[in-house]
């Protein structure tokens, strides 16, 4: 069967494992629990009228302690890009992170997802911000990982790029 | 540097022991050609001589052959809830993986991480 490696990366807590354990096992904690390395889960879609072996990689949330360890990135065919919307300087992490990421496995599809959208009334990016992220091209989608919106579409929306080619 | 027999023996006796070794070999092709170790203890089970080994082995998938350079995964936590550390050595023929049990590295620093982040979360609310 035809299998991707797809990789989760971001700062810490902003809801890598939860969309993990939401999409995989359709739970949902209100408990944060940190991701020590890496957690490897996998499920197969449909896409594009094939089965598709999407391996997840949920790798530990970066901060100015933990620096991502690009070792984990190898061989990945897309990422996604995940922060939190209830802290700003969470993008500004995906920002760099997005860099690094390329530097090391190159232009490969990704998207950035904007998790937490339950709790939008305490958002801390605006409209513009998300706008500015748009113009330069990326593809941003609003996930809850507690209620569920658009956590299927996430990973459907990233294997059919990487299936695009 | 060269590690006295004693030395190296005890080293290999207490990975086998305490840290579950376990290794696979992944030729250029990547098929799995040889295995041992306590390979049960990562969920690794029911393997075939000569198949794909990324079909057999999922976290293998994208990170072999190897560009002659050795790779270092720490903390791998696969399916089966087990942590290794997982070590990539090129050879002429092809690629060995090594596995290391690191459950007890894994919930030490669970411990500290989970604590610093957590206050973390608390000094924004």
């Amino acid at each position: 069967m035809l299998q991707k490696k797809i990789c989760m990366v971001g700062a810490f807590a902003t809801g890598k494992t939860s969309l993990v354990a939401k999409f995989v096992y359709s739970i949902f904690s209100e408990k944060y629990q940190t991701t020590v390395g890496v957690k490897i889960d996998k499920k197969i879609l449909e896409v594009q009228e094939q089965e598709l072996n999407l391996i997840l990689w949920d790798l530990y949330g970066e901060d100015e302690f933990q620096k991502l360890r690009t070792s984990y990135l190898r061989g990945s065919s897309g990422y996604l890009l995940v922060v939190d919307g209830t802290r700003k300087s969470t993008l500004q992490t995906a920002f760099d992170l997005q860099k690094r990421v390329e530097e090391t496995v190159g232009k490969v599809p990704f998207i950035l997802v904007l998790n937490k959208s339950d709790l939008e009334d305490e958002w801390e990016l605006d409209l513009a911000m998300i706008e500015a992220v748009e113009e330069k091209g990326w593809t941003v989608i609003k996930t809850s990982a507690k209620t569920g919106l658009n956590v299927e579409e996430i990973f459907h929306t990233l294997a059919s790029k990487i299936l695009e080619g | 540097m060269d590690i006295p027999f004693p030395i190296s023996d005890y080293l290999i006796k207490f990975m086998r022991e305490n840290l579950s070794l376990a290794y696979l070999f992944v030729d250029k092709d990547g098929c799995l050609s040889n295995w041992g170790g306590k390979l049960t203890t990562y969920g690794i089970d029911n393997l075939q001589q000569g198949d794909d080994a990324s079909q057999q082995i999922i976290f293998l998938e994208g990170l072999l052959p190897l560009d002659d350079v050795p790779l270092f995964l720490p903390c791998v936590k696969t399916t089966n809830g087990m942590c290794a550390d997982i070590h990539l050595l090129p050879d002429r023929e092809g690629d060995w993986i090594l596995l290391l049990d690191a459950t007890w590295d894994e919930m030490q620093i669970f411990k500290v991480q989970q604590e610093i982040n957590s206050s973390r979360l608390m000094q924004r609310k």
